[in-house]
């Protein structure tokens, strides 16, 4: 039987692996795929999975099309507001990566009552 | 006979599955020739990549650019490919895994070939913005002074950021791949977008073979703009994935009535707009305003072609978000009110006085363009070539189909809006190449869907698919010609790296840096340090008033530098039509003058001091190889001597949009004696994208 990951857990897998190798400063052949592919994908596609859009080809267009977004208005406003930081950058890109599975986790616990 | 025969396939094609699996991975893959059509173009991108990979680095490119040197076996794979695509897209079985790898291998063949043959990135500006990334890395600030694009800082702090946390602190190392894989993000949203204008899903991939092989523009380096047509792209797919009113609904709507009629005329075999509940398209929403806010901080002209775009949809009832472009327009102003100040200050005139100046537009986009050598010449000529031959198929294709089954008008529009934006700017003579860009992806579907047989029934395949072959391989040489014609001048040798490596390990702090023409590689790092300047910014068209330029460094306490290279040879000659072997008499004419020394030598650069020279903040031995020519006179160099006093940064320089292209002196340098100016004349600035 094989189990597939939903949107909402791929993205709380990206950023937790993306924590681990910024943290631990993971060699660069890990880090770098790593950031990158939590960067460009797991902010969006922590939201797109609240979504429940059902199509494929939109749900990874938009999560990377919103992750970039997330990306340009997150640095930017850390910019603006001298507080620049990647670590920071990190905790915030994370909020929109996680927000998909707390709240289908939230809602699953709603059901189980 | 075959060319006689009739080949009927289902008229709507499977869609691809998520992973892009195709029928052929169905059927078993022990029959080899089943798996043909994906093993084939895997295989051609298999030899285009070892062949571009192992063959000799070059050091040099000639007039008509890479298509000079590109090997044989790449030669070979391409052509093999097209010959693969053509049959595939004839026989009609052009979708899921085998349409992928087809673009796949185009992509890489066309776009990533000098990552795979090149030792360094090319294209100067590229250069200059991997340096705008590594400031903002190292400081967390931005020089909205230093250059006109920092004011639309997003693409940048984001690039930063997200280098930043991959540990990469040189970003020169984005720089080689990033055109194929932005080109490759295109093809989600095209893919979209081809979802609401056509049924048929082999007619959305053909569409996307022909983007990426008209794709002339080379603006997919490492910039704002290549990420924010991947926004633009989004934002649109969404609009008209999921807010795209039907006509039957919209008919019942009476203030709407005419422009149904109208359009009922044009479309008669509507895709309906996907259904949404209130909680999706409220998240839609919210992302398609994230991502348009976005492309607001992050370029100048992006947002002004979206909200076109948008404003066109809502205008023509192809869009049910007709506030949007208002809100995404009134954000716009308001950034540029308040965050764009040091850019828009006494430059209002710069900005809007071009609002219907339509021939000045034109003019400043075409006509200068068609100026240098006859090289350059050429490359101009086919890059106008290859757009003309794109729209007028396209155009003939879009009547073509309007007289059968009609188009979706949303792509009228959108193939055609852009071009109100050269109307409002020249954009420093690039408009129309972004009008280009902007009109590609629809352009490119339109020509598919015009000429794609519907219902798929081809009665000569043969015939078919020569003519699909043709034009691929005539596209694809012209792409290679338009796309790469400039290399001898945006090709990066590894001499010129190596020199303005040198000039950055030795340049004082606040020294100046000059440079006949800006394509070089300079500007990579420390590039609030410097001051990097044009020789030939003061008034003076293509002329250089060396004396002037010597007492411009002598008033700089940290001195100067002046660095030529063979590339902004190349670029005299090709686009102001000096003469051959002119950066040499310069050179000669500077050192003559007694302005001058060179203090560093190889075969593609040197590196002049102004005298008396201030010492060299660092002494690097540098190891002799065959590439360093010792220079005569030999190296100012005074060891141990005390840093020079770090000069404040530079008076704010003043930004100068960068202005049509200047009229050309085909002379070499002008005399020193030539009375300079009294004022000191502002440092180069483009405003370019």
């Amino acid at each position: 039987m094989t189990t597939v990951l939903r949107p909402s857990q791929w993205a709380a897998a990206l950023t937790a692996a993306a924590w681990l190798a910024v943290m631990f400063s993971a060699p660069a052949v890990l880090r770098v795929p790593l950031a990158l592919a939590f960067g460009l994908v797991a902010p969006g596609l922590g939201l797109v999975a609240l979504m429940k859009l059902r199509k494929p080809l939109v749900e990874v267009m938009l999560a990377i099309g919103m992750s970039i977004a997330f990306l340009i208005l997150i640095s930017y406003g850390m910019v603006k507001l001298g507080g620049w930081s990647a670590t920071m950058g990190l905790y915030w890109l994370s909020v929109p990566a996680l927000v998909g599975i707390v709240v289908e986790s939230a809602r699953r616990a709603d059901e189980g009552r | 006979m075959k060319t006689a025969s009739t080949l009927v396939v289902p008229e709507i094609a499977p869609e691809p599955g998520v992973n892009g699996t195709s029928e052929t991975s169905s059927r078993g893959s022990s029959n080899v020739f089943r798996q043909a059509p994906v093993l084939v173009p895997a295989g051609a991108l298999a030899l285009g990549w070892w062949s571009l990979g192992a063959a000799r680095r070059p050091h040099d490119v000639g007039g008509f650019g890479l298509i000079g040197i590109l090997p044989v076996g790449a030669w070979v794979a391409l052509g093999v490919l097209i010959a693969s695509f053509a049959v595939s897209a004839v026989r009609g079985r052009f979708t899921g895994a085998r349409a992928a790898v087809h673009v796949l291998a185009l992509v890489v063949l066309l776009h990533g070939a000098p990552a795979l043959l090149y030792q360094h990135p090319r294209f100067s500006t590229a250069w200059l913005h991997a340096g705008f990334i590594e400031y903002i890395q190292r400081t967390g600030d931005l020089l909205p002074y230093v250059d006109a694009r920092f004011n639309w800082p997003g693409f940048f702090t984001g690039a930063a950021l997200l280098g930043k946390l991959a540990g990469l602190d040189d970003p020169v190392s984005l720089l080689a791949w990033f055109p194929v894989l932005v080109n490759l993000a295109y093809a989600l949203p095209l893919m979209v977008i081809g979802r609401m204008a056509v049924k048929d899903a082999r007619v959305r991939w053909i569409g996307l073979w022909c983007f990426y092989i008209a794709s002339w523009v080379g603006q997919d380096y490492l910039s704002p703009q290549a990420v924010n047509l991947f926004l633009y792209l989004c934002v649109l797919a969404v609009v008209l994935t999921y807010f795209r009113p039907p006509l039957t609904t919209a008919l019942k709507k009476k203030s709407s009535r005419r422009w149904v009629r109208f359009w009922s005329a044009l479309w008669r075999e509507e895709v309906p707009a996907a259904p949404t509940t209130k909680g999706q398209r409220l998240g839609l929403f919210a992302a398609v305003v994230g991502m348009g806010v976005a492309s607001v901080v992050s370029h100048q002209l992006t947002p002004v072609f979206l909200v076109v775009a948008l404003g066109a949809l809502g205008l023509f009832r192809r869009s049910t978000l007709r506030g949007l472009p208002l809100l995404l327009g009134v954000v716009m102003l308001a950034f540029l009110s308040y965050a764009t100040v040091p850019f828009w200050s006494g430059h209002l005139k710069d900005i809007f006085g071009g609002v219907g100046k339509v021939g000045s537009s034109v003019g400043a986009n075409v006509g200068d363009r068609v100026q240098g050598n006859a090289d350059h010449q050429f490359v101009v000529q086919v890059r106008m070539l290859v757009t003309v031959i794109l729209w007028l198929l396209a155009g003939a294709g879009l009547l073509r189909r309007l007289k059968r089954t009609g188009i979706e008008p949303a792509l009228i529009l959108l193939a055609t809006v852009p071009v109100v934006v050269v109307g409002m700017q020249s954009y420093g003579g690039e408009a129309m190449l972004r009008v280009y860009a902007f009109t590609l992806p629809f352009m490119a579907l339109a020509l598919a869907i015009g000429f794609a047989p519907q219902p798929w029934v081809v009665r000569r395949v043969v015939a078919g698919a020569l003519v699909l072959g043709v034009l691929s391989a005539a596209l694809a040489l012209g792409f290679y010609v338009a796309r790469f014609g400039n290399e001898r001048f945006e090709f990066m040798r590894p001499t010129e790296v190596a020199a303005m490596r040198w000039v950055y390990d030795h340049a004082p702090p606040g020294s100046i840096i000059e440079a006949y023409d800006d394509v070089l590689p300079w500007q990579f790092r420390d590039v609030e340090a410097h001051q990097h300047l044009l020789l030939t910014n003061i008034g003076m068209k293509r002329a250089v008033d060396i004396s002037y330029v010597a007492r411009r460094m002598r008033a700089n306490q940290a001195g100067g530098f002046v660095v030529l290279t063979t590339g902004q040879e190349a670029a005299g000659e090709e686009n102001f039509g000096l003469p051959v072997g002119w950066m040499r008499a310069l050179r000669d004419e500077m050192v003559a003058s007694g302005n001058f020394v060179v203090v560093y030598e190889n075969r593609d650069a040197w590196v002049l001091q102004v005298t008396p020279p201030v010492p060299l903040v660092e002494v690097i031995p540098a190891e002799p190889t065959a590439e360093m020519i010792p220079a005569a006179p030999p190296p100012v160099v005074v060891p141990s001597a005390p840093a020079p006093e770090i000069v404040p940064s530079a008076p704010a320089p003043e930004i100068v949009p960068s202005a049509p292209a200047p009229e050309i002196v085909p002379v070499t340098p002008a005399p020193p004696t030539e009375p300079a100016p009294e004022t000191t004349p502002p440092p180069s600035q483009k405003v370019q994208p």
